[in-house]
């Protein structure tokens, strides 16, 4: 039985990511620039001009 | 010997000024940002009602908001792509694209919200002292531009010298302009609070760290003075569009 832990390689190559998780991945980003974006923009714009009714 | 440096240095400042706009004119990717710009000033406050607070009185917050995110994407969109489309990896595009994003947001969304809280001043005043204020940042951009070339021990100095600028900016206003000049900065400064403030120091710490790592400072001045144009364009039609 080998109880040795896994030897870290730096030179090992990373699996490259498949179409679905670039598409998964892109969509979130997406999404979570479009939130965050427009999140802080309209805070500065309902703490300048007001939430007029 | 001095002089003759100091000419040179504005000479060089003023081709690429006008490189700046011939580009913008002449069917460069500028053109393409300006006429996508304007397609979207005009479409965004349509869109604002989908938002939360977007079903407001018009103009509302929501339609600031979403014309300045859409401004914000194209800007970055076109400034990564001349930055990838000539090959420069000096990583000087998400900077400049910081820096004109807080432009935006003064212009998009500080700047209806003072006209919106100066009820004495018209329309008409208003786009004229915020056309004049486009000359200040364009003094900004080319102390910026001729700091980078001098590589300053610390650009913190140079970041106080454009702050002080844009406070002096108000002063010089007032007196050239009057009364109207006067008003307008101080709802500017009143009205965003200290939004401003600390939106005019990071626009110039951020401006300072772009030219820094641009490898053609000419360039980033060019794109730089070229955007300020595009985005005051913009302003008028959106001040005329959402207030007239």
């Amino acid at each position: 039985m080998n109880d040795r832990p896994p030897v870290y390689d730096p030179n090992a190559r990373r699996k490259p990511m498949n179409t679905i998780g670039k598409v998964v991945v892109g969509v979130c980003l997406a999404f979570g620039l479009v939130f965050v974006g427009m999140s802080i923009l309209m805070f500065i714009a309902l703490a300048s001009y007001g939430n007029s009714k | 010997m001095a002089v003759g440096v100091a000419g040179g240095a504005v000479g060089a400042t003023l081709r690429h000024l006008g490189t700046g706009l011939r580009r913008l004119v002449s069917g460069d990717r500028l053109t393409l940002l300006a006429v996508l710009g304007l397609g979207w000033v005009l479409l965004a406050p349509e869109l604002a009602p989908a938002l939360p607070y977007g079903e407001r009185a018009e103009p509302n917050a929501a339609q600031f908001a979403l014309t300045a995110f859409g401004l914000v994407l194209l800007t970055g969109a076109y400034l990564r792509w001349s930055a990838v489309g000539l090959g420069d990896g000096s990583g000087w595009w998400p900077w400049a694209w910081a820096y004109n994003s807080a432009i935006v947001v003064i212009k998009f969304i500080l700047s209806p919200a003072a006209y919106r809280n100066t009820p004495t001043t018209s329309l008409g005043e208003f786009v004229w002292v915020g056309l004049v204020a486009m000359v200040f940042y364009v003094v900004g951009l080319v102390i910026v531009f001729h700091a980078a070339a001098h590589r300053p021990r610390s650009k913190l100095a140079v970041v106080a010298v454009l702050v002080v600028v844009a406070v002096a900016a108000r002063w010089v206003a007032a007196l050239v302009l009057g009364a109207g000049g006067e008003e307008y900065f101080r709802h500017v400064y009143r009205g965003a609070g200290v939004l401003l403030p600390l939106l005019v120091a990071a626009t110039a710490y951020l401006a300072v760290e772009a030219f820094d790592r641009a490898a053609e400072r000419g360039r980033a001045l060019q794109d730089g003075f070229a955007l300020i144009l595009v985005h005051h364009l913009l302003w008028v039609v959106v001040m005329v569009r959402m207030f007239d």
